[in-house]
């Protein structure tokens, strides 16, 4: 099943098919959100209107988390099956993982300025998103290190596996970190649970971020094809 | 629209909220330009090089 | 037999290269010196940032040393030869871990006192501080490893080296260096042992396997 659709040209005409559709889903499931979220949602009782970031910044950091364990997914496809598109989609995914991991960070600490008082505290959660930028850096700057792209793919392919089983542990290690040097006063979110009329805004922009990533990486994939198609071109030419 | 009109009113949170919107927009903005840009140089390079295969 | 025959080797190439011990143990001495210059000469300030200053340039230096054993063999050509030789990549990199342990681990049999003179420490966290680095140094040297066969085709490579490890060096850092008045509840030192114990149980498979697939990739 899957092999079956892990084919350059079949990814190409079914991305062709589906890519407006996304396009469409993108436009009207971010207006809506937006609506949504600026329109049709109560302040909180204890943040206040801040909590508006929330429909931004929680999307953003399941989105950094989500890319990297599709990148990961791609990286095990790409070791075991030798699949060229899973390396293509790593090369794809990364820079955007980067992205929502940076824009995470950056609302994260802007939203702390109102509610902590501070633009960076080091709870456990800031930090870990942080190390997880250093692991999409690594995985950047190690696949575009080598002069020949295969080689990068599978390097990048064998760290993303390595980041994968690492990252619960340093997860871990950095709530143990947290607990264990800072005191409790600056508490962390107590998170009750949510009400439905923040609920539905969150989760209508997350489906419209999915969308755009979706786009996006259909967009990189499509031009990392080309890529090679002209190395190749090219190389034929020279002999 | 109701509350809308509140979130303006409280003034010393509409810079923090709409900063973070602004920041988001701009980098996914700045990343899906950057990757439609490289696809449009991409195809034309392609398109270049296919023409000069067939002269020969 | 193999895996004895390659430490051997190995061991004969580092006594051959003793100026390495020595280069590892003065920058360890002249980056402490450093910091110490950089956080001021009152003892009670020193005291608390003393180990993760030791833990964070212990880092520097492997990562510094890891050159020595891996990048000059692949340059050489003595990897492949190995390789070609019959020897099995699990045991390549098993030789080079004991052996840049047992390298990296003498000079700290005087580096250790040498602390304990500047930093006035008492007998208890002496001990505390060597363990922990008995222990922990043999995730660390394998983390280093991914990290430099990963990088080893690169030509320019330590800041990529670095950028790779520091992830992988977060629960480490974090585990070492925190707590140091965990004598109060003493079943956290013995449990903070077994924690990097267990690190290093989870890094040694991953090591190995990374290692097979990466030397078998350079060496195509």
């Amino acid at each position: 099943m899957i092999f079956k659709f892990a084919n350059p040209n079949k990814f190409l005409r079914i991305s062709k098919f589906l890519f407006p559709y996304f396009n469409v889903f993108f436009l009207i499931s971010f207006v809506y959100g937006l609506y949504l979220s600026f329109f049709n949602s109560p302040p909180d009782y204890l943040q206040g209107e801040t909590v508006r970031i929330m429909y931004i910044h929680v999307p953003c950091a399941w989105f950094s988390l989500m890319l990297y364990s599709s990148i990961a997914i791609c990286g095990f496809f790409s070791l075991v099956f030798r699949h060229t598109l899973a390396d293509i989609a790593i090369r794809a995914i990364a820079p955007l993982g980067a992205c929502f991991t940076i824009a995470t960070l950056i609302t994260g600490s802007i939203w702390g300025k109102p509610t902590w008082g501070t633009w960076w505290v080091w709870d456990a959660r800031l930090t870990s998103e942080l190390v997880l930028l250093f692991l999409y850096v690594g995985i950047i700057s190690l696949s575009n290190a080598f002069e020949s792209k295969s080689k990068g793919d599978k390097y990048a392919a064998m760290l993303s596996l390595v980041g994968i089983i690492n990252l619960p542990i340093i997860k871990w290690s950095v709530d143990w970190w947290n607990t264990l040097h800072q005191p409790a006063s600056i508490s962390k979110f107590s998170s009750p649970s949510i009400d439905t009329v923040m609920l539905i805004p969150l989760f209508v922009m997350t489906l419209s971020f999915l969308f755009l990533s979706l786009n996006i990486i259909i967009i990189r994939i499509k031009s990392e094809i080309l890529q090679r198609k002209i190395d190749i071109l090219n190389s034929s030419k020279i002999n | 629209m109701h509350y809308f009109l509140k979130f303006l009113e409280t003034s010393d949170h509409v810079p923090y909220v709409l900063s973070s919107y602004f920041v988001v927009f701009v980098i996914l903005i700045i990343i899906s330009v950057n990757s439609l840009k490289r696809l449009k140089r991409l195809e034309t390079e392609l398109v270049n090089l296919t023409k000069n295969e067939k002269k020969k | 037999m193999n895996t004895l025959t390659l430490i051997k080797r190995e061991i004969k190439l580092s006594i051959r290269n003793f100026g390495l011990i020595l280069s590892y143990s003065s920058f360890f001495l002249l980056s402490l010196l450093i910091f110490t210059f950089g956080v001021g000469p009152d003892l009670k300030q020193l005291n608390t940032v003393y180990i993760p200053i030791i833990w964070v340039i212990m880092l520097f230096a492997i990562i510094l040393v890891s050159d020595n054993f891996l990048l000059s063999d692949f340059q050489d050509g003595s990897l492949r030869e190995l390789q070609f030789l019959g020897y099995s990549e699990e045991s390549i990199i098993i030789s080079k871990t004991v052996v840049m342990y047992l390298v990296l681990i003498t000079p700290h049999f005087f580096l250790i006192p040498i602390f304990s003179i500047f930093y006035n420490m008492n007998f208890n966290d002496l001990f505390q501080l060597s363990l922990d680095i008995f222990i922990g140094m043999p995730s660390l040297i394998l983390i280093s490893l991914i990290a430099s066969l990963l990088t080893i085709q690169i030509k320019r490579n330590k800041v990529l080296q670095f950028i790779i490890i520091m992830p992988f060096y977060v629960p480490i850092i974090v585990f070492t260096t925190s707590n140091y008045d965990g004598i109060l509840y003493s079943s956290f030192e013995l449990n903070k042992i077994l924690i990097l114990i267990g690190f290093f149980l989870i890094t040694l498979p991953i090591t190995l396997l990374l290692g097979k697939l990466i030397l078998n990739e350079i060496n195509k």
